[in-house]
């Protein structure tokens, strides 16, 4: 029991980073049906921020909201530079664009800074374990669930409660008619990448803080990760990215401590070929809509 | 005679090949209902969707209250006073009653509140059901959501696409009572509508789209219903 307990903490935990990662990715599919493949470099951005912030002497907590910033300036940048000038483009078109985008960037973190990792210095407080009865919890597991928690809560808060939040839910629902009432398509979608790259910028932190290192191609698992809790929560859905997020988290972490040992390499196929059996069931994911399709 | 609110001149619309409007002129002046009607395929919706905004015409020119109208950009039509009450209502289904109705509102605060109860007093229907999800609601009270929407904003016209479409005789009847009154306040209105008998009884004007072009157009009470019935069925060109 209690180390079913520990793992669903360590589920929690992880699960979380991804919820916050998926969310990011699937508010900008749901407002401009784009899926961002360049969104994995926003964490590797964050991550070379924070290597160069900490080498030059700031601190960690400083370095980690500077990463935080230069994701979202970056996101934003990646909306100006590419996807605007591209906006009449089809899904295919943006959908090459945005790996096209992922991989000038890794050739640039190669060639400007080092195909190699960096290391990144984390503060002793991170590496604490807390002892609860049986149970032994890292200080790292506690923030990171309290920090992307937090990060969720005000993302909905947000969304629910202020008027740039009810223009972007219903640019989501249907961009022109949300144009026909007066609101600028251009600021809803230059909002809607800058909080998407915010919270690629956490979830970089989170990330960050759990390797300690960063590589050109650091971006390369969470993006992929994060396709497929929006995949598996349902396409467009934020809730169903959330959701997603987590219960792949959950999935990865409990593959890992109950297969035996000479499986756990394939843990991963293991978990992609579960979610395939659960689209093959619904085609829609957890949360997403059916679609009718009249022949 | 006023400078007309709405010029259309000699616009033409093309999707790919398929032109759907060709020439087309039409005029609307402050304070008027003018009705454009036409059978399906006609190139009404287009022509509403041309004025508000949302298609860039291959030629001609659309002037609200005597600029140029920005094609391709509806929201800036929009906050020049003129909203668009789309075909199929286009309400946002999953938000609430008075979330679509903030949607139409370009304020906040103490204006919005105003807004919002002024709205509830017209609709009595909708302050009863502000928290309901729209899509909840029924055709009529859809539409009437529709309508509330574009209100919030105090504009100078409406263009209504197909507002009668799928409701009830009693839900339309209450829909035509109300543009007429909203002429009444000054606001300006272009209905487009299939049932053209019920279109010229409210109407100032008319104008008979078929094949993207304007076949007739006149003084409503002056056209023959039996000129337009002829371009609905496709017995005169």
């Amino acid at each position: 029991m209690s180390q079913f307990l520990q793992q669903l903490l360590n589920g929690l935990s992880l699960g979380s980073i991804y919820a916050v990662l998926s969310l990011g990715l699937a508010m900008i599919y749901g407002t401009l049906g784009i899926l961002n493949f360049a969104y994995g470099e926003l964490i590797t951005i964050t991550g070379y921020t924070m290597y160069f912030a900490t080498q030059a002497g700031l601190s960690f907590a400083a370095a980690a909201a500077l990463g935080a910033i230069a994701a979202a300036v970056a996101s934003v940048l990646m909306q100006q530079l590419v996807f605007r000038p591209l906006q009449r483009a089809g899904f295919v078109t943006l959908l090459f664009a945005s790996f096209a985008l992922s991989e000038v960037l890794q050739g640039v973190f190669r060639q400007a800074v080092s195909p190699r990792a960096k290391g990144i210095p984390l503060p002793d407080a991170l590496s604490n374990t807390i002892v609860l009865g049986t149970l032994r919890i890292s200080t790292l597991t506690i923030i990171t669930f309290v920090v992307a928690i937090v990060a969720l809560a005000v993302f909905a808060v947000f969304m629910r409660r202020s008027r740039a939040g009810l223009h972007m839910r219903a640019a989501a629902l249907d961009l022109t008619t949300t144009r026909l009432q007066g609101v600028s398509a251009g600021r809803v979608i230059l909002l809607a990448f800058a909080l998407s790259g915010t919270l690629a910028g956490i979830a970089g932190v989170l990330w960050i803080s759990r390797t300690a290192t960063v590589t050109p191609s650091t971006g390369a698992t969470p993006i992929l990760v994060g396709f497929i809790a929006v995949v598996l929560g349902g396409l467009g859905s934020t809730v169903g990215a959330v959701v997603g997020g987590f219960a792949f988290g959950l999935l990865e972490v409990f593959l890992e401590a109950y297969l035996p040992l000479g499986v756990v390499p394939f843990q991963f196929a293991i978990a992609l070929v579960a979610i395939s059996v659960l689209l093959y069931v619904r085609p829609e994911g957890l949360f997403g809509k059916a679609v009718e399709v009249k022949v | 005679m006023s400078e007309p609110l709405i010029r259309v001149a000699g616009v033409t619309v093309r999707y790919g090949a398929v032109t759907a409007l060709r020439d087309v002129s039409i005029e609307v002046n402050p304070g008027e209902i003018v009705a454009v009607l036409g059978p399906n395929g006609a190139g009404k919706s287009t022509l509403m969707r041309t004025i508000a905004g949302v298609h860039k015409p291959t030629a001609g020119q659309v002037h609200l209250a005597g600029a140029p109208v920005e094609s391709g950009s509806p929201e800036r039509v929009a906050r020049r006073g003129l909203r668009l009450v789309p075909e199929g209502r286009q309400i946002f289904g999953p938000m609430t009653v008075e979330e679509n109705l903030r949607m139409g509102s370009p304020d906040s605060g103490a204006a919005l509140h105003d807004q919002l109860d002024r709205a509830y007093e017209r609709f009595p229907i909708l302050g009863e059901r502000r928290r309901q999800a729209a899509g909840t609601l029924s055709g009529g009270e859809q539409q009437m959501l529709a309508i509330a929407r574009a209100l919030m904003a105090a504009p100078r016209v409406i263009l209504y696409d197909e507002p009668s479409l799928g409701l009830a005789p009693r839900i339309v009847d209450q829909i035509f009572e109300l543009i007429v009154g909203l002429r009444d306040e000054g606001v300006t209105s272009v209905v487009v509508e299939q049932n053209a008998r019920r279109a010229l009884a409210m109407s100032d004007r008319a104008y008979l789209l078929a094949a993207g072009s304007v076949k007739a157009s006149g003084r409503s009470a002056e056209m023959a219903e039996s000129d337009i019935a002829g371009h609905y069925f496709g017995t005169q060109r």
